[in-house]
């Protein structure tokens, strides 16, 4: 039994199974749902108050950022519905590596403001350094277990893996938390993600929110 | 003689043990020097050392998978690597203070590009895959490197988008393999000739006509002939 | 300076964007340096299985480290792979071999350090066929990459000015 509740569909590519489930199509649901409002929304100048001096800053985004934001902001999202959809540990985390990449991209594109690059500088760092977590755990679920298929690893006994799959989880946790930007990082990276001066600054907002989710359903996955 | 084992072999789980333990090292050395040192070029640098830790927990596990897990760990690596760089390129850049610098007039630097960006990618041609791509993307990143023979933007605007044909066309391999597996032949040529070769070698290319505007030139100097 | 506004100086000095790689990186360093003091355990049936480093080479196979079997076109190799029911051509990839890497494979005993750069062989198999989505969207990272590059490269580096001018 699937933790997520019932399984309506499986793609099956090889080795790699996608899945839908109730809890996964409900997050899929969310994000097309919440992506159609950039769409349909078309202001295109931003003000940002400071209340401590007050000071009011405006911005108008030319055609040629909003355009770059939205296709990032669309790879984005795409990564994000791979990263819900999939069945398979190594493939999660390289749909987040793809997910951090275009939410740094987001933040690194923003012209005339050059807090931003410094942020999307530290943003990048933190992505090249999850890597580390994130490839290292799935290769250690991969060494313990001889499997990354979720619906293999699901149907191993409690305990299966002992402490190197204890330790690959561990890991994967923490390259979710430095890629996705959630968890104590999220307090720090909303900073950044302000810096986008635009409609697509809640995609980033959405998509690592519900990146996490799912993880926690991986996480009652494996054994 | 057995040509693939049931179960993996001793010597590969004694390897194994030592390897996690030196992509954990390699992990720990790499973080505590991030921690100690706050120079954003360093940091970058010290992250190319925490992939290298990444490749050695990916590779301890010693199968034929995941020799095929590290290529993706790889260029996950270099593509993040390469714009996180450019990000701190632009933060610290001003496009006024570009050096200058006046290139040599050598018959050799006018003909010599054009000949080793063919012999290349002739080579690449026949090596096809990720190396063939390699090295045909070489040859042209060299042939743009050489300056005086740099066509202008416009002309070579066309190889951005042959890279994303052949993006196009590598998808349409993969799905040929699940949608009809009687051509897997066609599927595989697809993938590996089509694809790769057409993806990575442009995009190297880009990559060389971009760094060609690291350095001012005076190329307006130099006659034509 | 009371407790609460040295308390909100804390926080202050911990929302800037490198104190987040700081702390990241410590916390990174703390599971590394606890992960260092254990032992790990290898379950012995893998996927992919390969034969003993070294073993091939050395009884001069000339396909060395990437013989799996097989005649090219007429009998499949051999590919343990996750799930044989969904892949119904498993195998023939991994026995394949273009006409130009056959005529090397008589005449040369070398030619399996070149395999892994011709159409064919088992990382082929692995890489377009069986996990062929992990390939996909490692190209699509690179594609992103590559656009977030030449976007950052001509808006801000190079300004659109300096690219425009006259060689």
């Amino acid at each position: 039994m699937y933790p997520s509740g019932e399984v309506f569909t499986v793609i099956p590519l090889g080795d790699i199974v996608p899945y839908l489930s109730t809890v996964n199509a409900v997050i899929l649901g969310v994000l097309i749902a919440v992506l159609l409002l950039p769409i349909l929304s078309r202001t295109d100048i931003y003000v940002e108050v400071d209340h401590r001096r007050p000071k009011i800053k405006a911005k108008i985004v030319t055609p040629r950022e909003d355009r770059i934001k939205a296709a990032l902001a669309l790879t984005s999202t795409l990564a994000s519905v791979g990263v819900v959809t999939t069945g398979d540990v190594f493939n999660f985390t390289l749909f987040l590596s793809l997910l951090g990449m275009s939410n740094m991209g987001l933040i690194g594109t923003t012209v005339g403001d050059d807090f931003a690059l410094e942020c999307a500088f530290h943003y990048g760092l933190m992505c090249l350094i999850a890597s580390l977590p994130l490839f290292g755990g799935a290769a250690l679920i991969l060494a313990s277990t001889g499997t990354l298929s979720l619906h293999e690893l699901m149907k191993l006994p409690r305990g299966a893996g002992g402490w190197t799959l204890t330790y690959g989880k561990a890991l994967l946790t923490a390259g979710v938390l430095g890629e996705a930007g959630v968890g104590p990082f999220y307090a720090v990276k909303v900073d950044s993600f302000r810096r986008i001066w635009g409609r697509y600054a809640f995609v980033i907002h959405l998509t690592t929110l519900l990146t996490f989710s799912r993880f926690m359903e991986i996480l009652s996955l494996l054994p | 003689m057995q040509l693939v084992p049931a179960t993996v072999p001793e010597l590969t789980v004694r390897m194994y043990h030592a390897a996690v333990a030196v992509g954990l090292a390699a992990g720990l050395i790499a973080t505590a020097d991030i921690l100690a040192d706050r120079n954003p070029l360093n940091r970058l640098t010290m992250t190319d050392a925490v992939e290298i830790g990444a490749l050695a927990l990916l590779a301890s596990v010693g199968t034929d998978l995941a020799e095929c897990l590290i290529l993706p760990g790889l260029v996950v690596g270099l593509a993040e690597l390469m714009a996180t760089s450019e990000v701190l390129i632009a933060r610290h850049s001003d496009p006024r203070s570009l050096p200058r610098f006046d290139p040599l007039d050598m018959e050799v630097l006018r003909t010599a590009p054009t000949a080793l960006m063919i012999g290349l990618a002739l080579y690449g041609v026949l090596l096809t895959g990720f190396t063939g791509g390699a090295v045909a993307g070489t040859g042209a990143a060299f042939y743009l490197f050489s300056r005086v023979n740099r066509p202008r933007y416009e002309e070579w605007r066309g190889m951005e988008s042959l890279s994303g044909l052949g993006w196009a066309l590598w998808v349409i391999g993969f799905s040929l393999f699940f949608l009809h597996p009687r051509y897997w032949l066609l599927a595989l040529l697809l993938a590996g000739t089509g694809g790769i070769l057409v993806k990575v070698g442009p995009k190297l290319s880009l990559f060389g006509y971009v760094m060609g505007y690291d350095v001012r030139v005076g190329a307006g100097d130099v006659p034509e002939r | 300076m009371s407790a609460s506004e040295g308390f909100s100086r804390l926080l202050l000095s911990v929302r800037r964007p490198e104190s987040m790689v700081s702390a990241y990186c410590l916390l990174l360093a703390v599971i590394a340096a606890v992960g260092l003091t254990h032992g790990y355990h290898y379950h012995r049936k893998q996927l992919y299985p390969r034969p003993e480093p070294q073993l091939q080479v050395k009884s001069g196979d000339p396909l060395a480290p990437y013989d799996r079997g097989g005649i090219p076109l007429r009998r499949p190799g051999i590919a343990v792979s996750q799930y044989p029911q969904f892949e119904p051509s498993r195998g023939w990839v991994t026995s394949y071999l273009t006409p130009f890497t056959r005529w090397l494979a008589r005449h040369s005993r070398h030619c399996g350090t070149t395999i892994v750069s011709h159409p064919g062989g088992i990382l082929d198999e692995i890489l377009y066929y069986t996990r062929g989505l992990d390939t996909v969207l490692e190209s699509s990272i690179m594609f992103v990459g590559f656009v977030i590059f030449s976007w950052v490269v001509r808006m801000k580096t190079v300004t659109e000015r300096e690219m425009g001018r006259r060689e």
